[in-house]
């Protein structure tokens, strides 16, 4: 190989590596940062309703365990109903591990491009949304059961 | 005539400024208010504050951390947990200007309650206290039962708001607390926000004060009793 050759190599690579850096044009950056904050604010939403969810899974194991001597299916529907609420809560912690092991800045450096980057944040979103109806129903059940026990 | 009130109201906006900046240079003397429920003593007629309730936690060492960790110190609280994406890292960085600002001074401890309790495990707990730079004694991680933790977090939030019914979500909402070495809250902040930090710091600094007085006053106190016997 000559040395122009490999200059020219040389070169071609180094543009290359800086291209790297600039994978993303603005217009996709700002795209990518505002479909982010979106989904965080799916997360934003939801994520209050935890209290809400610890007690009514508590008002739930209480009155789970006065029933639990009746001869009717309160009890096994209210721990179906705090199955349910256990299950949401996980699945909003996992949701938050997930994220948090996958950043915005590291999804675009592993990311080819801007649409896998879109496919990702997408596909997250989908999955906050999924969580965030978990929590709402599984608490509008449990307070249901709630209601439906005390006679209201 | 003209003259005359132009001059008066001169003085008048003199003597005005005068007054608001020997205020403001006034040294802020006022103890620090005292959270929640108040009652009175019947026997001794005494304000009786509320206090944190007794707890008992594991911390990043494994070793059991209760409130006698704490006698005799001050401590800052929150809560947070190791996975939390959003507020948590923002309050960290708030904590570590506090741990920072005192680490050299014993009287003041931090207490960090991890409210995910299935996946903050001891090892989880000790790698973010590592992750941080602030594994040390002066600055505990614990986790424990559910309903421990969840019981200790109304008792220092809703407390602190002064509110039984604390909105949603307040585990989350990035509260750090001000406790006294009585266990009584004296202040808190949004651990969001730089500065409202900012003026936390100082009410660290003023309530330090206070229990430097506090000795003070006692020694002062056990001379003069000595004295008369």
């Amino acid at each position: 190989m000559s040395v122009r050759s490999f200059l020219f190599i040389f070169v071609l690579a180094l543009f290359m590596g800086c291209r790297g850096d600039a994978k993303f044009s603005s217009e996709e950056l700002e795209a990518q940062q505002s479909a982010w904050a979106n989904m965080m604010k799916g997360h934003d939403v939801v994520m209050p309703l935890r209290n809400d969810l610890y007690q009514t899974s508590k008002e739930l194991e209480e009155l789970a365990q006065d029933a639990m001597v009746e001869a009717n299916d309160f009890h096994p529907r209210a721990q179906e109903a705090i199955a349910a609420i256990i299950a949401a809560d996980d699945g909003m912690m996992e949701w938050m591990g997930h994220i948090k092991e996958n950043p915005l800045d590291s999804v675009r450096q592993k990311q080819i491009d801007h649409a896998a980057v879109m496919a990702f944040i997408d596909k997250e979103t989908v999955a906050i949304e999924s969580v965030a109806d978990a929590m709402q129903q599984s608490l509008e059940k449990g307070k249901a059961l709630i209601m439906e026990r005390n006679g209201q | 005539m003209y003259i005359t009130c132009k001059r008066l109201l001169w003085y008048t906006w003199l003597v005005g400024s005068a007054i608001v900046t020997f205020n403001s240079c006034q040294p802020d003397t006022a103890p620090l208010p005292y959270y929640g429920f108040h009652a009175i003593d019947a026997v001794t007629g005494d304000t009786l504050y509320h206090r944190i309730r007794d707890f008992e936690f594991i911390d990043q060492d494994s070793q059991l951390v209760t409130n006698a960790y704490f006698d005799g110190k001050i401590y800052v609280a929150d809560f947070f947990f190791t996975s939390c994406p959003t507020i948590c890292p923002v309050v960290k960085a708030q904590m570590m200007r506090i741990y920072e600002k005192y680490e050299a001074d014993d009287r003041l401890l931090l207490l960090s309650h991890s409210i995910d309790v299935r996946r903050d495990t001891v090892s989880k707990l000790k790698q973010y206290a590592i992750g941080l730079g602030a594994d040390s004694p002066r600055w505990r991680f614990v986790t424990g039962n559910r309903d421990s933790i969840y019981a200790i977090t109304y008792d220092y939030i809703s407390t602190a708001l002064d509110n039984p019914d604390a909105p949603g979500g307040f585990d989350h909402s990035g509260w750090i607390l001000l406790i006294d070495e009585n266990r009584h809250i004296r202040a808190y902040a949004d651990g969001t926000k730089p500065e409202k930090v900012d003026i936390f710091l100082k009410q660290i600094d003023k309530l330090l004060q206070e229990m430097e007085n506090k000795k003070t006053d006692l020694r002062e106190k056990s001379v003069t009793d000595g004295a008369r016997r």
